[in-house]
This record gives C-alpha cells, sequence and structure tokens, in this order.
C-alpha cells in the first residue's frame, strides 16, 4: 500500500479510500470466510474492518507497513463475530452458505478434502495456515498479526503443514483406491 | 511429498475453497459508505441531540443490567466513592468463575471483585496467580510467583488521568514509546478486551523481548484511564490471555464532583 493513499483517507479523501478497499476486499473476503467459515459472517467481519480503517485512520502511522496492521483488525473482527455467535458451521452448512455454480463446485470437489483437513486443524494452527497460504504474509508479518513469538509461530505452522502433509497422503491414497 | 506441491495443493484449496464472493463487493462498498457518510456528515445540534440520546438508550440496552447499575451510580468525593463501590459489591458477585483459553487448551478460573484505589473502577482478578499492589501511585496487577530478573517484567498498571482526553493520552504515550522501541503501532478503537484507544510495542521476537501494550479508556467525564500491560513475547499467551480476560471485567465507575 502506497503511503500517499494513507496520507490522502486521512486527510478525508473518499476515492483513495476506494482504491484501498478495491485492492483489499478480495483477499480480505477470501480469508474472513476461511476463518469464520462462514460467508455471512465473513461479509461482516469484512464490512466492519474497513469502517474501523476508516475511523481509526488517524492513529495509523504511514511510515509503518499497512496490511499486518489491516489483517490484524481483520483477524480480530473475525474472533469477535465467532465469539459472538459461538457456533460451529459443519461442512454441510458452509457449503449452503457459499455461492457455487456447478462448475465451480466440481472443481471445488477436488480440493475439498484438503480444505476439509485445513479447517479441522486445531484454531492456534489453523489461523497462522490460512495467513501464511492465503496473503503470502512472512512469518515475522504472521507473527505480528496474531501477536505471538516468532518461534511459537514457526512451531504452529510447522505442526499444522505436518498435520496437512499427513491428511493430503491420506487424500492420495484414497483416490488411488478408489481409481 | 514434494514440499513445494504441498504448499500449492494448500493454497490452491483454500484459494478455490474461498471463490465467488466478488459479487459481495459493490453490497459491502454500499454499507460502508452509507456508514461512514453517517460519520462525516455535518449535523444539527437537534440531530446530535437525537443521537447522543439514541446512543445513551443503545449503550443502556445492549450492556448487561448489572453493568448499567454500575455506570448510573453517581458518587460524591471519595467516601461516596467508597459508598458506591461498597453498594456495587452489594449488586456484583463477589467471586465467579471464567473460561480462558491458555496455549489452546480452555482453563476454568475463579476471579474476584477488586475496586481500584480512589475507588472509581471496578475489576475481577485472578487471585490464585496475581495481586493487586500500589506502585508509583498507580494500581499493579502482577504475578503471585516470581519471574526472575532475566525476564522483564510483567503486570497490568492502571492510572486515572482525570486532565487529559484519552485521544491526548494516546499522542503522549505514543511518542514516548516511539522514543523507548523500534515497533509501535496505534490500532486506534478497539472494542475487545474494553473499548479503548489501543497501542503496542515491541522491539525483537526472541523469547524475552518486552512487550508493552496500551489500553487507554474514557473515563466519561473528561479524563483517562491509562491500562499498561507490560510482558515478555513468551508470556503473551500466558499472562497475555489472563490479562485479557481480566481486562474484559474492567468497569469504570462514574463520579460527579
Amino acid at each position: 500500500m502506497q503511503k500517499d493513499i494513507i496520507v490522502r483517507i486521512k486527510n478525508g479523501d473518499k476515492e483513495a479510500f476506494e482504491q484501498l478497499y478495491n485492492e483489499y476486499i478480495e483477499y480480505a473476503l477470501r480469508t474472513a470466510t476461511a476463518i469464520t467459515r462462514n460467508k455471512p459472517d465473513a461479509a461482516d467481519a469484512v464490512q466492519e474492518t474497513f469502517i474501523r480503517v476508516f475511523r481509526n485512520i488517524m492513529f495509523f502511522d504511514e511510515e509503518r507497513p499497512f496490511k499486518p496492521w489491516f489483517y490484524r483488525i481483520l483477524v480480530n473482527e473475525c474472533n469477535r463475530i465467532m465469539k459472538q455467535k459461538r457456533k460451529v458451521i459443519s461442512m454441510d452448512q458452509y457449503l449452503n452458505n457459499a455461492v457455487y455454480s456447478e462448475e465451480d463446485r466440481y472443481h471445488f470437489e477436488e480440493y475439498e478434502d484438503l480444505y476439509n483437513a485445513i479447517q479441522d486443524l486445531q484454531e492456534i494452527n489453523r489461523v497462522p495456515i490460512i495467513l501464511k497460504y492465503l496473503n503470502d504474509f512472512s512469518e515475522k508479518e504472521i507473527a505480528e498479526i496474531l501477536d505471538i513469538n516468532i518461534n511459537t509461530l514457526k512451531s504452529r505452522l510447522y505442526k499444522g503443514r505436518n498435520r496437512l502433509k499427513k491428511a493430503l497422503l491420506d487424500i492420495k491414497g484414497r483416490r488411488a483406491k478408489n481409481g | 511429498m514434494d514440499e513445494r506441491i504441498l504448499d500449492r495443493e494448500i493454497k490452491e484449496s483454500l484459494i478455490r475453497a474461498t471463490d465467488g464472493l466478488m459479487p459481495m463487493k459493490e453490497e459491502i462498498w454500499k454499507n460502508i459508505q452509507s456508514k461512514i457518510e453517517s460519520d462525516t456528515r455535518p449535523r444539527s445540534v437537534r440531530s446530535m441531540r437525537r443521537r447522543k440520546k439514541a446512543r445513551r438508550r443503545h449503550i443502556l440496552s445492549s450492556i448487561s443490567l448489572t453493568a448499567a447499575a454500575i455506570i448510573m451510580v453517581l458518587a460524591i468525593g471519595t467516601n461516596a466513592g467508597r459508598a458506591a463501590v461498597a453498594r456495587i459489591r452489594d449488586i456484583l458477585l463477589p467471586e465467579k468463575d471464567i473460561v480462558q483459553e491458555i496455549e489452546g487448551e480452555k482453563e476454568d478460573t475463579k476471579v474476584s471483585l477488586h475496586e481500584g484505589s480512589d475507588s472509581d473502577y471496578i475489576i475481577y482478578i485472578d487471585e490464585s496467580n496475581y495481586k493487586m499492589v500500589k506502585q508509583d501511585g498507580k494500581d499493579r496487577i502482577v504475578p503471585k510467583v516470581e519471574i526472575g530478573p532475566e525476564y522483564p517484567e510483567v503486570y497490568l498498571e492502571i492510572q486515572h488521568v482525570k486532565d487529559k482526553s484519552p485521544v491526548d493520552v494516546a499522542r503522549e504515550v505514543e511518542d514516548d514509546l516511539k522514543s523507548s522501541f523500534e515497533n509501535v503501532e496505534n490500532y486506534g478503537v478497539v472494542e475487545e478486551p474494553i473499548k479503548s484507544i489501543y497501542l503496542h510495542a515491541r522491539d525483537g521476537f526472541k523469547h524475552n523481548d518486552p512487550v508493552v501494550s496500551y489500553y487507554i479508556v474514557d473515563d466519561n467525564q473528561g479524563g483517562a484511564f491509562v491500562i499498561k500491560q507490560h510482558l515478555f513475547l513468551e508470556a503473551a499467551e500466558g499472562h497475555g490471555v489472563r490479562f485479557y480476560h481480566m481486562l474484559k471485567e474492567f468497569k469504570v465507575i462514574k463520579s460527579q464532583e
């Protein structure tokens, strides 16, 4: 994110804010959907995040990187909404909430098992994995977003990734057996 | 398995599972626009009064009866403040159980009601692990077990600054943090664990590097409560989580001179 856009937003330039929205919306929605496991909750979290960003941008130091600041707010919003609702969404419900064309669904099924395995990870492994693979954040950035020690983060990513590796081997084994 | 294949497949599964969301983009943008328009639209005095009344109604309806009782208490001077706290003690549970998640494990914890030195706030403290002490005119919640000299101090400190607004205090705190820390972030107003301006500072990523967070809470009388959380990186998920849950139970007691 360019510094001048942030400065313009701070000065009340709504076009600059829309520019920021257009740049961030896609991956914000993807990330929030993966974290909340629910499309309407993801939309609420993303909406509230952008409103918070607009209201709090005056506090942001434009000399610092914007993306981790933004995603920290997003992750907190997702957690807040999940905590508020305290509901567990099964994968079936998740799929019912999502809008997929038949073609999308066909492609999705190829990856569904692995996605299920990601969603079955413990919360402390799941969120770092989502941030790393959806957003290409560095380990240092994820540690900053989640406010955890980088070694703790490395260990959580390592454990999460190992579980996914095992899950993927099982999936491939099953598929091979099924022809 | 080739590690690159694993990475590619994880990424691909996340991308595909979260496809098809962009049609929501326009609707979300419209909602955001209408919210921020109402923030920035100039208002007449009458409409501001209406908003103020509406906000007050909203606060009263959304907070619990107990919290409402606390906020509604009007105390005169310190003695009356103490009397108010005494009355609140009658209303609130002296002890209660909370569930907190430490390092991914759920833990039941008993917390006990405490009042600030000047009877201007209350907080529930996990007394099995912490105690409240007075230091330099501030209240400090510190671990009962000594951490050791090789680690930075661990505490949650509460100070009432009566003559500065939360925004002014936040600016001062930010400048102060920037003189001692390399990474300082001001996240603006947050709702959790308590509605406050939230600042966060740290230097490195070593297990014993100090991490400082500030929550600047509006006292609704022109001043602010400055809550400083001081710990080290590795303690963020232990003491950090416990402090977080204690802060969720922090309540300002309104007084009237």
